[in-house]
Order: structure tokens, then sequence, then C-alpha cells
């Protein structure tokens, strides 16, 4: 028993060792800091010298220098000190969030075209479409709906190359149309899986209700008079006979009574 | 075990100034209850990873487009024996909402406000994937990624993005496609960026790579030697008690040996037909890999996203073809040495 007793502590205590030393792999690769606060540091460089040229406002000077120090703080930091880099980084990178938010509102206008901001947007919105439709071409695939997607793809081409001659208008269209087709396509895809979802529903149902049944079964044995048991049985009845009917979604409520009936009897039989 | 105490320990321990010593031989078997400890020990160390992989998303990866919207992709472990779950979703404006189970099946979803309602039944792992326009302002020309996750994530910022502020720690960073993919921690994270048409790819990306992780090396030693001490306990507490059991080990070792003969590629594929035919080009990877391969470089050989890659990881291992196992925070993808027929 001593032997157990010792096995399960060391076990503890490696388990214990290895989230530990995930937790601390987890803080972080020290390197990544100074790859993102120099390439922080020069991208704020950039934006002073356009912005200002030659007279770079006092209180902005002072924090770029604030900020910049940091970042070669935090070059002389590694790799022995991770703690002051940690402290660094976050120093360097606070400084220039200030400053970008300092500059960045006076040239804003001047800087983005609405046609920019158009053709961006339509091509993120192009994008983010394109993910869904694959995510749906996959499921359906997966279940060999035979449903077909060449119109589809060949909406896709062809609002890319409007975004890309900027033809904006023409691309909106053709991304509506779009929006439209893949939404048809999810309910055909709904309609094609149909059977084979509703018989997946159904085996979980009865997989379920054949284990209910049994705590049921042991719970009448400890005492048969429990009220809850014969709702409990009738419920299961009634189950059976809409899943069969395939009303899945009236079954489906009647689980969720099912369940807490199921929970009471639980707790009575522990008691 | 005796669990009495006898009589006699208090009448040796009676001093003359009255005061009562125990002897200590035994008490410890006596008062504390071994079977309870070991019992409750047990139960916690089961309880442990259970709190940690239910509910939670075991991959979360985010895509921020040039116009701020945000690609969710998440999959998440549930309970296979509910009909339902409610996923808390990170904000209100949803987008090409698709949930699919394990089996590729499209799921039922209602989304109302910042939660979804999806119909499970049955599933254990669910891939949940949506568009979300909340997650990144912009104030001038700097746009800003605010994001409260309850676990760590990646996410994928636009091209010709710059970092110019940050309030958390990143884990990792990689460029995908031109863009910087930063690996993040769980809780609050903020990120700043702007466009630029300046290089923003960071230089000598491996460069400094070798700088150790002290902490990481730290924690290592200390785990190691906590349980090299302890093992050596266990064992001499059972060379006193059993000799017999060195036997047993001998066939053990050899029945082990035996195990680690590698599969070869053709061999399961005869084993295991049905797999498909981009899970047979992992398998072949690392059959010639030496029979393991990191979940990451498979990504990298086969340009996979994170999430297809672990997709197609886990349908390997459900198809018992390999086991997955930790290696510092990594999956480590093995060829299992003692394969089944498919029935």
């Amino acid at each position: 028993m001593k032997t157990l007793a010792l096995f399960t502590i060391f076990i503890l205590i490696s388990v214990a060792s290895i989230s530990l030393v995930n937790d601390a792999y987890a803080q972080n690769d020290p390197s990544i800091l100074l790859r993102i606060a120099t390439q922080a540091d020069k991208q704020i460089l950039n934006q002073l010298d356009r912005s200002y040229d030659n007279s770079i406002p006092s209180k902005i000077q002072t924090l770029y220098e604030k900020g910049h120090s940091s970042v070669e703080s935090l070059k002389n930091s590694l790799p022995n000190d991770i703690e002051q880099a940690r402290e660094d980084f976050l120093s360097a990178m606070k400084s220039f969030k200030q400053i970008t938010r300092m500059i960045s509102e006076p040239v804003t206008e001047s800087k983005l075209t609405s046609s920019d901001i158009s053709d961006k947007d339509l091509k993120s919105k192009l994008n983010r479409l394109h993910k869904y439709f694959q995510s749906l071409k996959t499921a359906s695939e997966k279940h060999n709906t035979g449903i077909d997607f060449s119109e589809i793809d060949q909406l896709f081409t062809q609002a890319n190359q409007q975004i890309d001659s900027s033809e904006i208008r023409e691309a909106t269209q053709t991304i509506q149309q779009l929006e439209s087709s893949i939404h048809e396509i999810k309910k055909k895809i709904r309609e094609n899986t149909s059977d084979s979802s509703s018989d997946r529903i159904k085996k979980f149902a009865l997989k379920q209700l054949t284990h209910i049944q049994k705590i049921l079964d042991k719970a009448s044995s400890v005492d048969s008079d429990m009220p809850e048991l014969e709702k409990a049985n009738l419920l299961i009845q009634e189950i059976k006979t809409l899943i069969s009917d395939d009303n899945i979604s009236d079954a489906k409520k009647k689980f969720g009574e099912l369940n807490k009936i199921v929970k009471t009897v639980k707790k009575s039989i522990h008691q | 075990m005796n669990p009495e105490i006898v009589s006699t320990h208090r009448k040796e321990s009676l001093r003359e100034d009255g005061m009562l010593f125990v002897r200590t031989e035994g008490i410890f078997d006596t008062m504390v209850k071994i079977p309870l400890l070991v019992a409750s020990m047990i139960i916690v160390a089961a309880v442990m990873p259970i709190q940690s992989s239910f509910s939670s998303p075991r991959v979360l990866d985010l895509i921020i487009y040039p116009d701020g919207s945000t690609h969710v992709s998440a999959d998440i472990d549930v309970d296979p024996l509910v009909t339902d779950y409610e996923l808390k979703l990170f904000g209100n404006t949803i987008d090409n909402f698709v949930v699919v189970g394990e089996s590729g099946f499209l799921l039922n979803t209602d989304v109302i406000g910042n939660s979804a309602l999806i119909e499970t039944f049955g599933s254990s792992v669910i891939t949940v994937e949506y568009d979300i326009h909340d997650l990144v302002s912009k104030q001038g020309r700097v746009w800003t990624f605010s994001l409260d996750s309850p676990s760590d994530f990646t996410v994928l910022l636009p091209k010709n993005s710059a970092i110019v502020g940050m309030t958390n720690l990143p884990i990792n960073m990689e460029i995908i496609d031109d863009q910087n993919q930063l690996t993040l921690s769980a809780g609050d994270t903020e990120i700043d960026y702007l466009f630029s048409t300046t290089s923003l790819i960071p230089d000598s990306i491996d460069s400094t790579d070798s700088i150790p992780k002290f902490d990481y090396i730290l924690y290592v030693i200390g785990g190691v030697a906590a349980a090299i001490v302890i093992g050596i306990i266990v064992i001499r507490a059972k060379q006193k008690i059993v000799k017999p059991i060195q036997v047993q080990d001998i066939t053990q070792t050899i029945k082990t040996k035996q195990e680690t003969e590698t599969i070869d590629a053709e061999t399961i594929f005869k084993l295991k037909p049905d797999l498909r035919e981009d899970d047979k080009e992992i398998v072949k990877f690392i059959s010639n890999n030496g029979g393991q391969a990191l979940e990451s470089d498979l990504r990298k050989k086969f340009l996979q996203p994170r999430t297809t890659m672990w997709r197609a990881v886990k349908r390997l291992e459900r198809n018992g073809v390999i086991e997955i196992e930790k290696k510092d925070l990594q999956n480590l993808v093995k060829l299992r040495k003692n394969m089944e027929y498919e029935e």
C-alpha cells in the first residue's frame, strides 16, 4: 500500500511538473519579442519621417526615445534576463502605441482614398465568402451529395476579376449573387444529407435511451415506488414514437424533460 | 497493517513531567488512512486533464481581413452524451456561421446575440467557423484587434500590416504567405497595427532561435530531479517487497522490444484499406521519417492550415494508425506499432 501511495505521489508530481513546464514554455520565445519590437520601431520611425520630417513634436520625440531605448534594452537583456526582456517589450510597445495614436489622426484622410477602401472591403468579403463556401463544399463532398459547384466557382473567378479591374458595381452584384447561391447550396446540402443526419440523431437517441433505461432499472430495484420512474418510462415511450415518426424537434424537447427526471432519480439513488 | 494503537506505547512515553509522547512508527498508516489518500490523489490526477480539455477550444485560429472583419475557426471538445452545446461567441455581428460535427455533418445551429445553440447529438468534437465584425476597431490609421480568449490562439494579421502596439506577450510568430501569424496565450489581448507600403516581414527569423529558454530548462531540471528521487524511492521499496517481479519485467521488456518494430506504410495500407488518399500521403511521410513527425512539420510539408492538419491527424488517430504524444508544446505524431485489421 505504501508503494502504491508513493507511486501515486510520483505520478502526481510528474503531472504537476509537466504542467509547470508547459506553462513556463508557454510564456514566450524571447527572440520573438525582439523581432516584433524591432519591426515596430522601424515602422514608427518611418511614420515619423513621413509625417514630420525633421520637426517632430517634443512630446512624440520623448515617447519615441523611450520606446527606442526599451528596444535597445531588450536587445541587451536577451538571452540572459528574460523577465527584463518582457518588461522592455511591453514598455516599448506601449510607447509605440501612444505615438501611433498621436500621429495617425491628422494624416488619415489624405492617405486613404475611398476607392482603396472599397476594393479592400470587397476583396475581404469575397475571401470570407470563399472560406464559408469551402466549408460547405467539404461537407457536401464528404457525403457525396453530388451537388454541382461549378457555377459558384465561376462566380468567384468573375468577382475576383471584377475587383482586380476596379469594376466595383459589377463586383458588388456578383458577390450578392454568390451570397444567394451559397445560401441555396447550404439548403441543398441539408436536404441531401437529411436522411443520414436523421439516422445519426436516431442512433444517438436510442443509445441514450438504453443508457437511461439502465439507470431507471437500477433505481427501480432500489425503490420501485419512486414517482419519477413511471413518468420517465412514459417519456421514453413517447420519445421512441416521436423518433420513429421523424419528429426530431419534439423528441428533443421530451429528451430535455427526461434528462431532468433522470437527474432527480440519480440523486435519489445516491442518497 | 494494524490500525490499533497498542496501549504499551502510552505507558512507555508517559514521563515524569507528565508529557505524553507517542511513537511515530505506523502513525501514518493509522491516522492518515492511506487508501483514502491514494483514492483522492488518483481522483485529483484524473480530474486535472479533464478540466482543461472540456469546453474550451482545443484549436482556435483567427484570420484578420484587411477590412477589419475576422474569421474565427475553432475545434471544440463537447460532451457526446448531450443533445445541445451552447457556445459563447466573441461578439454579436456574426456572418457565415457553420458548424461541422466530427463525421462531417453540418450541424443545426441557432445564433441568438452572442451565443449559438448547436445540436451536437453525439458528436465529441465540433468545428465551428464564422466571421465576426466586433474584434477590430479603427481609430485614425490605427487598427486595434481586441480579444479576451478562453484558450491559446493564433491570429493571422493582414498582408502589409505592421504591429505597432501590443499588450500581451506572444508565444510564437510565423510568416505565412507574407503575413504575420502570432500565437498568443489565453486572456485579454490587444494588438495595434497599421498598413504600410514598406516591407514588413521581420529580418532573421531563425537567427535568434538558439537563445536558451531558461525558465523552461529550470522547470524541466526541477521536474526531472523530483521524478528521479521519487522514482528511486519507489524502486527501492519495490525491491524490498517483491523480487519475482523482475522475471515479469524481463518478459515485459521482450514484449515491448517486439512492439517497437515500426510497421511500414504499405503494411498499414493493407491493414487499413479505407484510408483517404491524402491521409495515406501523411502516413508515407511519417513512415519515411522514421515512424514519427511533429504535427507542425506535417503542416509545413503538406502546406495545410493548422485545423485541416489537426483534423487529418485526429482521423488517423481514430483509425488506430497513429498515436499523438505531447512533446514540449507540440504534438508528436507516431505510427502505432500494434495495429489491427479494419473491421
